[in-house]
Formats: C-alpha cells, structure tokens, sequence
C-alpha cells in the first residue's frame, strides 16, 4: 500500500507482571527476567498449578484520577494505567477531545465481575443484588474502552473488539484504519486483560498450564502461564506527529487478519490460517517476508501451539532463520494484552535496534527449528518486525511495523 | 466522499419473524414480539424471546458445542448466507453483541466454585471469551475471512455495519457478514432488573414516550451481507456511511449523551457526502428508557431542527435485543426500500408526550435515504445512513 501519511505510534503504555511503564518493562524483558510469581489473588490451592504473572504495586486509587475507582473492573484500571501511561510518554499530543478515539481489545473483560456474583449466588453472602447490578455496571467488556475515554474525557469514536487473544492487534489495526479514513486525529489503541479464577480454571482444565515456567520453542516446554496486564499506544498520523515534533517509535505498516474456521480453541494443524494472516500483512506493506528482521511470536508455550506457529513461519519464511521470540516466556500470556504489549515491544524493538530473547530455552525440539533467540536479547539493526497473534474461535492477526523515516 | 458498500443480502432470527419481510409485515401490521418467559422466573416476565429449536434451525451437525449466542448467530449467519448467494469461503464476519455467551460464562464459573476446578466444563471454556459466537459461527459454515466481534451496548449493531463496511472500502475483505446477536439469559435479565432498566409488565415501556418506564429485552442474531466490487442491480441497498461518537459523561446526562449522537449523526453524513435535508426518515434506536431516549431526542433536534424526517422505532414491538439490534434496524429499513412502507412504531395514537415525527398508523411513503441512530447505556452512541441506491 502506497501510504502518503502513515499512521505511527508516538507513545507506548505498558502495565505488566514485569512492571509498569514502558522502560522498566523493556529492560527487564532485555534482561530477561520473569514476572511468573505464586499467585495472590486468589486462593489457587485447590488447582494442580499455583503460578500466574500479575501485575504487582498497582494501586487503582492513584492511578485511576478522574473516575472513581472502584466503579472500576480491574481490567478497565490497568487499561486506565496504561492510557495514562501511554499519553505522558508521547508528550503533547491531544487536539479537540472529540477527535480522539479509543479502540481496546480484551479476551474476558472484567470476568471478576462473574466471580462476584457467583460467590454471592453461591455463598448466600447477600451481595447478590450489587453482583447482579454490576454485571451491566462494571462487567460488559465495552466498559474498558469507555473507562479510558471518560477517564481522559475524549469524544471521539469509541470501540471495544473482544478478539480473544489477538484482540491488541485487532485493536490497533483498527484504530489506525480509523486514523486513515479520517474519522479522528489521535487514537489510543490497545488490550486489558484483568487476572482472573475463570482464566485461570479454564487452562487448567485445558491441561494447558505449565507448572513452573513457560518455555516457547523447548522439546520440553509444558504449556503457557495465564497473566495479566494492559498496554495503550498512542497512534496518529506521521504528518501530525511531525507538525508537533514528537518522538515516533515505529510506523504501522501493514496488517493481516484471518480465521481459521476450523476449532475453537485448537489452532489449524497446517497453520494454515496463521500463514494467511502473515501473508496479508506483508502484502498490505507491500513487503517480501525476507525484509523482515523480527517476528514477535504468538509463542504460547504450549506443545501444540509451538510446532503449528513454527510450521506457519517457515511456511512464509522458508529456510530463513529469522529471530522468532516468545516475550511470553517472560510475562506468561497476558490475553487481550499480549498482542497489544507485543506490538509495542515491536515498535521498541525497531526504534532501539534491539530485541528480546525467548527465555527458559534448554532444549531444542526439531519440530520448533525456528532461531528464538534463546536466553538473551541481540543487538541488531531492526527495520521491519512482524507481530503475530493467534487466538480461541480460530482468530489470526499479523501486524507489521517499521522504523520510523 | 466514501465509497457506497453494497448490501446483496440479510438473514435473521427474531420474535417477530424470520426473515427481513416478516419482520416488516409484522411492525408494519402493528404486532410484537412480547410473550411470557417461562425460562425467567415465576411469574414470567414480559420479554421478545425467541422460541426456537436448534436442532430443526442448525440441522444434520452437532450443535452442541454452540450455546444459545453462537446458535442464534449461526442460524442468521447461515440465511444471510443463503439470501445473497455468496460463497461462504469469501467471507468473514463482524459480529456486534453486549455479552457474549454471559450464561456459558457464568455456568463455568459457577462449577468452579461449587464443585472445584477439575469439575469445570472445557466445551464451556471455548464458549467463555466474548468472541466465541464469532468462531462458532465462523467454524459452522467455514468464514475463513476477517473475523472480528464488536462488543458495545445497544450501538454494538451499528458499529459492526461501519466497521465492516471500512474494512471493505479499503480492501480488507471483499464479502462480510455483519451485524450482531445477542440471547435473553437469566443473568442479563436479572442484572437489567435489578439496575432499574427494565418496566414492570404492567408498565409501559415505549421508545421516545415520557410514559415510559424503561425497556423490554429481547434477543436474536441478524447479519447484512456487505460486499465490495458489485453490480448495482444485485444490491437491496447501500451502506453510504457511518459515524461514531463517544459521551465522556457516560450517558449520565442526556444533553452530554445527545451531543455525542449529534456528532455521531454528522460524522455519518460527512462521510456519506449527504446534506442533513436528504434523509427521508429515521430509524431510531430508542428503547424507552430515560436517557437514551432523551439523548435520541436531543441529537433529532439538533440535527433536523424542528422538521424531523418520519421516525421509526422497532424497539416499541421487538424490544432491545442488544447487539442484534442494529441489524434489525437496518433490515427493517432495506424492507422499506423495498415496499414503500413506513411501519407506524407508536405504541399508541393517544399519547401527547409522544414526538410529532413518530406515528401509530403505517404509511405508504417511499423513501431512497435513511438515517439510523444507537445509543448505548454508557456513552456509546453510533449512527449509519444507509440508501435505496448508490448515488
């Protein structure tokens, strides 16, 4: 696509296990440490698994300034961190609040709402008409998108795409095709997923959690780790990042989304829809795979999830070994985030030439012969990264951003 | 100007009918959808659910591993499919909806807590994220194209017919189903009720009426098939153009949500490069609950000033059905175009509080132009003009 007036990212906010705000949580994914601790929110003694990644030291009552906080589900305050976050990082960018607009993406939403009301329904605990209510008043997930905007009271077009776990990149993709067609001048573009009982029943059931660390890519890998977090980009038109003289991370070039139609939870063997997404992406930007020099993976961890996603690479990539990692490794899967926070370490990744490693790498597995970048983060000129995505209902998403010219 | 997207094709299911002509007969002969709900409690409440029997709608395949959004979804899917003799491999979906499969979510929670973890149900699990009538639908019938939910309130419908139809005006996708669905489950019911949003059976609930004492809730699945590159003779109609807007003050004042919708209704003019003066009538999405009907008002008068085109509110007879909402709007729409009625969406010819642009009795009245509003219970607002022809 011939992009007169790209859209770029000039601001990244990220609330994760490894921290909060955008360089602590690079340095420490440069470094390689994992945000996996025990969990605290609540009692996991009745699961075979303990660990989850959650975000720590987050205290809503001074994050959250304008809204009062605990009308807050807790995936709309982290996304209300994150949008705070996001905007200080990109300087002085607001016009007319009316041409801002939010698109956020999340898997479940506020599913501790559903909690809530469980526990009083089956505990008797007389909470039930308060859980009852907050199920229209915090819990539909279109909430979170409307938590950032009154939060930063903007009037501009205002979306919620629950696109499980590729929903950050449905998010962003379409917020910049809003910025195109003209129908705002500044979005805020992102994913939140609050840390839940639901999330983390669900896995397990599944068999899907590892017991003690995540390891994409590893013969012996055992599975993903549920988490939390939120990210927001700042997105605008190059023209007006350049008018204002902001700092711009990296340029949206091209995205590609797709479905599988074929399982709800198991991804295509073939890979074949993940493939498709990542080939409408380089045809969007008008790009060969071979310009690009890092892929984000989806990167799950888990057995199946590793060999398709390796074979959906390679079946675009061929024989290059293009550096493939899995951040996951280190903040475990944070849903409706992952994407989002994955695009923005792409956007880092591009303007710092640097990129993270997948951790936790011991053992290779012929079926995952893909370059991981295993243990430590490499120092590279990063033109073009590619981000992909894959999630429940068979949904794909490839995003491709480049260095900003 | 935008480019006008072609609309070949609809499918549905609802209370009043199963296809874009019955439901218009039905507003148009002045019958609803209301019945006793028997699934809601006893006594049962007045609700436009649907009674209808998967295995006759979703026939020769397991439909198990869908729950009642995902069945709704996939049956509309499905005549939508059949009606604009598309090939289900050259499309995707965007599906519009409030909550998702919020029963299947609240019934796998539920085993966690009272049975413990190993107890809770997988299939279940695949049906918790808010997608998952999305995929389900899209695994059924085999839509490998885009395949994106929009979660919203009342506006979720309207917002996936705008999102989709850009998807295709910059070649995204070239065929899309889109519109919404949504299913009357208890705890939807219940969490309505107890915030105060629903009228009493003995109480009027009537859209853009001040005797109104709140809304009726509904549920179904309705999808426009939108297709890109067509000749003109194939389309029932044209989506021109759609806006959206955002109340920071999330609806808590109607004058706060009336401007959000006026500037949603001018964003969907501008960007279908039509004057205010071309809009023949207005479908609003009033649902005869306070704000949201004030808010309607409000964006009417200040858009049309005193002369409002004629205005139509299927919610007086279908209800609010939430994320299928939009799309039932927009078929009852295609459905004028088509036969030269207005439906007279009144709920009575006697009620002085009513607004001059809404009638009781059904018109003949051609129309080539019409403007569709949504108004969300937290600051959602979205509207799209859709035409007769594309210029």
């Amino acid at each position: 696509m011939h992009d007169n007036d790209p859209v770029v990212i000039t601001g990244i906010g990220l609330v994760t296990p490894l921290g909060i705000g955008r360089i602590p949580v690079w340095h420490a994914l440069l470094e390689g440490r994992s945000g996996i601790a025990p969990i605290t929110s609540f009692d996991a003694s009745s699961f075979r698994t303990h660990i989850g990644g959650e975000v720590r030291d987050f205290d809503p009552a001074t994050t959250v300034r304008r809204l009062d906080p605990t009308t807050l589900g807790r995936a709309s305050q982290l996304a209300v961190a994150a949008a705070h976050l996001a905007l200080d990082d990109s300087g002085d960018v607001l016009p007319a609040p009316e041409r801002v607009g939010v698109v956020m993406g999340t898997t479940s939403g506020e599913p501790r709402e559903i909690e809530a009301f469980n526990d009083a329904v089956v505990g008797d605990n007389g909470q039930r008409a308060n859980a009852a209510a907050a199920l229209i008043r915090r819990y539909p997930c279109h909430r979170i998108a409307g938590a950032v905007a009154a939060e930063l009271e903007l009037g501009g077009p205002n979306a919620m795409l629950p696109a499980a776990c590729a929903a950050g990149s449905y998010a962003i993709a379409h917020a910049a095709d809003l910025l195109r067609a003209g129908r705002a001048d500044v979005m805020l573009a992102g994913g939140s997923d609050a840390f839940s009982r639901i999330t983390y029943a669900g896995f397990a059931r599944l068999g899907a959690i590892a017991p003690e660390r995540c390891q994409p890519f590893d013969r012996d890998r055992q599975g993903m780790i549920p988490s939390e977090g939120a990210a927001v980009l700042v997105l605008e038109r190059a023209s007006d990042a350049q008018r204002r003289g902001a700092r711009v991370w990296a340029q949206v070039a091209g995205y590609g989304l797709s479905c599988d139609a074929h399982h709800m939870t198991a991804a295509h063997p073939d890979g074949e829809g993940a493939a498709r997404a990542m080939r409408a992406a380089l045809d969007m930007a008008e790009l060969d795979a071979d310009r690009i020099d890092y892929v984000s993976a989806h990167g799950t961890g888990t057995p199946t999830n590793d060999r398709l996603e390796t074979r959906a690479v390679k079946s675009v990539f061929g024989d290059r070994r293009v550096p493939v990692s899995s951040i996951k490794s280190m903040l475990g899967h944070t849903m409706g985030a992952a994407s989002a926070i994955e695009t923005a370490i792409c956007a880092l990744a591009v303007a710092e030439n640097a990129i993270p490693p997948t951790i936790g790498f011991e053992t290779p597995d012929p079926e995952c012969d893909l370059d991981c970048v295993p243990n430590h983060a490499r120092e590279l000129p990063v033109r073009w990264a590619m981000n992909n995505a894959y999630a429940f209902g068979g949904t794909n998403a490839s995003l491709i951003l480049r260095e900003a010219s | 100007m935008s480019t006008p997207v072609a609309i070949i094709g609809s499918g549905m299911i609802s209370a009043l009918g199963d296809d874009a002509g019955a439901l218009h007969d039905a507003l148009c002969d002045g019958r609803n959808g209301f019945s006793a709900n028997t699934t809601l409690g006893d006594p049962a409440p007045t609700t436009g659910g649907i009674d209808f029997d998967p295995r006759a709608a979703l026939p020769g395949r397991n439909f198990r591993p869908l729950d009642r959004t995902g069945r709704l979804a996939a049956v509309a899917a499905g005549r939508a499919l059949e009606d604009s003799a598309v090939d289900a491999s050259d499309c995707g979906l965007v599906l519009g909806t409030l909550f998702g499969g919020l029963h299947t979510i609240v019934g796998f929670d539920h085993r966690v807590v009272e049975a413990g973890p190993a107890y809770a149900k997988p299939l279940d699990f695949a049906n918790s994220v808010i997608n998952a009538a999305g995929g389900q639908t899209a695994i059924w019938h085999g839509l490998p194209g885009v395949n994106s939910t929009v979660a919203g309130g009342a506006t979720a419908g309207l917002q996936a017919l705008g999102y989709a139809a850009d998807l295709i005006r910059t070649g995204r996708a070239r065929t899309l189903l889109a519109g919404g669905a949504e299913e009357l489950s208890p705890e939807a019911w219940e969490a309505f009720r107890v915030a105060g949003l629903l009228a009493g059976d003995d109480e009027v609930a009537a859209p853009l009426s001040q005797q109104s004492r709140g809304l009726r809730l509904a549920e179904g699945a309705a999808f426009l098939t939108l297709q890109g590159d067509v000749e003109a003779e194939r389309a029932h109609g044209w989506l021109r153009g759609w806006g959206s807007a955002f109340d920071p003050q999330r609806g808590e004042q109607p004058e706060s949500m009336a401007r959000a919708l006026t500037r949603a209704i001018r964003a969907a003019l501008d960007d279908a490069a039509l004057e205010t003066d071309a809009i023949d009538a207005v479908w609003s999405g009033a649902n005869g609950t306070l704000v949201g009907d004030h808010a309607e008002l409000g964006a009417f008068e200040a858009i049309f000033g005193d002369a409002p085109p004629p205005t139509v509110a299927v919610k007086t007879r279908l209800g609010e059905a939430l994320g299928a909402a939009g799309a039932f709007q927009s078929l009852d729409v295609l459905a004028s175009f088509a036969d030269g009625r207005l439906a007279g969406t009144a709920w009575t010819d006697d009620d002085p509080t009513l607004p001059e642009s809404l009638f009781a009795t059904t018109r003949e009245q051609s129309i080539d132009v019409a403007l569709l509003t949504a108004t969300g219970l937290d600051g959602l607002t979205c509207a799209v003009v859709l035409s007769r022809e594309p210029s």
